[in-house]
């Protein structure tokens, strides 16, 4: 808890200072948010605002080539990959405790992703983006651990937007509270529902030791968990955004009332799932020419961007899977016959439970520390494997 | 009078005037909890019930 006040009083000191800057000097305005926001994130995680400075500064230079040389436009955006690979890989130490590091390569993947996005928006502008500007978007405090992942030009539109100062400091104490909320009470409560069901041998879940339906409340309650967890901190980077004046985008629209996998992924991380749209799902398909086949390697590719373990990769698989199968399922002649025959609400809450098991699953297969893990909350779900 | 504020609130947030609603609510809750946990973090709240977990 003390986290989140010392997050909000430097984020009040430093908005503050922020608007004493005239609106006009927008070089130093941003030159302003990147101090704050190397300064903040170094706070946390020394290592993370380094290496996040260091990647920005590369990315800037590359952006500027870029302008210059259309192999550098097209190809430097990838090298940033690279970096991701070395962030996610186990056994390097670049934290000294694993929570830490788990921290780090979030946020480094997160951060990333923004890079990725700033820098093909920048080779690609007729004006040149300051060093100031690129850092100040990319380095954002709020935004460093989880993101939303947002673009620079909706950043950069935002932050000229001449709206009242009560107005962004009021919406943005709303959206705190609700954050604090989420992320501090509905996470506590799950937490306590979950510790009568759960068998832990050390740190590990034992999977193997609960029955199945102990195994599914658990899994449903840990996919609740970590919607709290990500919404609720969404909700506090949302609103320590306002006090600077910027527009964050949203990231959920209530997820658990989607019927079906394509209108969760429209509900569910909507700044990802507008990433891996535009940037990796068009590409592939203007390439390929097979929607399906892109839509499966798409979120293959987003699995192992979360982490490079074999989990991630069946929770990116498994994705891609269920909305390949939903993209060939609808409309077809087993989809109709089985509609005209089933009752809509019978239908829908069907279509309900059968999406949220199946993310839950996948969710909490991916966050096993192990394959191992994985594979026993597998078999625990299957009764008497 | 209320409903025309809260109507204003509404659009403020860019939400229907149920969303807002929702809004206030768990907003309340959260800063009520939050000022609840900093009294014990800082030392303030011995006259408060003790927090029993969630």
């Amino acid at each position: 808890m003390l986290e989140i006040t010392t997050a909000i009083f430097l984020t009040l000191v430093g908005s503050a200072f922020y608007h004493l800057i005239p609106q006009g000097k927008l070089r130093l305005r941003m030159g302003w948010v990147a101090i704050v926001s190397f300064v903040i994130v170094f706070a946390y995680y020394p290592l993370a605002a380094l290496f996040a400075t260091g990647a920005g500064i590369l990315s800037w230079l590359l952006a500027l080539l870029g302008r210059r040389h259309a192999a550098v436009r097209k190809y430097g955006p990838f090298s940033l990959i690279g970096i991701l690979l070395l962030f996610s890989y186990e056994d390097i130490r670049v934290a000294t405790d694993s929570y830490s590091k788990t921290l780090l390569q979030f946020g480094m993947s997160f951060y990333m992703l923004r890079l990725y996005l700033a820098l093909r928006t920048a080779a690609a502008r007729t004006q040149v983006v300051r060093l100031e500007e690129f850092l100040a978007i990319a380095l954002f405090f709020p935004i460093f651990p989880a993101g939303p992942i947002c673009a620079q030009e909706a950043f950069t539109r935002s932050a000229v937007l001449n709206r009242p100062l009560v107005q962004n400091y009021l919406l943005g104490l709303l959206r705190i509270g609700i954050g604090i909320f989420a992320l501090y009470f509905v996470t506590k409560v799950i937490t306590r529902l979950t510790a009568p069901l759960i068998v832990l041998t050390g740190l590990d879940t034992a999977w193997q030791d609960m029955g199945w339906v102990n195994t599914y409340l658990v899994m449903v309650l840990k996919f609740l968990f970590l919607y709290a967890n990500f919404a609720g901190y969404t909700e506090i980077a949302i609103g320590l955004g306002l006090f600077f004046g910027f527009q964050i985008p949203e990231n959920f629209k209530y997820p658990f009332l989607a019927s079906n996998i394509q209108n969760f992924w429209q509900r569910w991380h909507l700044s990802l799932s507008r990433f891996i749209t535009t940037q990796i799902y068009l590409p592939l398909m203007l390439t390929l020419r097979k929607p399906r086949l892109s839509m499966f390697l798409a979120f293959a590719i987003v699995g192992m961007w979360h982490k490079m373990n074999p989990q991630f990769l069946v929770w990116g698989v498994g994705h891609g899977t269920m909305l390949v199968a939903y993209m060939t399922l609808t409309g077809s002649a087993v989809h109709t016959a089985l509609v005209s025959r089933i009752h809509p609400w019978v239908w829908t809450v069907v279509s309900w439970l059968l999406t949220m098991t199946l993310v839950s699953f996948f969710s909490v297969f991916a966050d096993q520390p192990s394959l191992a893990q994985s594979l026993a909350l597998t078999r625990s779900l299957v009764p008497g494997w | 009078m209320i409903k025309s504020a809260f109507s204003a609130f509404a659009r403020l947030c860019g939400t229907s005037e149920k969303e807002a609603a929702l809004y206030l609510v768990l907003s309340a809750c959260g800063w009520l909890f939050f000022a609840y946990q900093y009294l014990y973090q800082i030392g303030l709240g011995a006259a408060i019930p003790k927090y029993a977990g969630y």
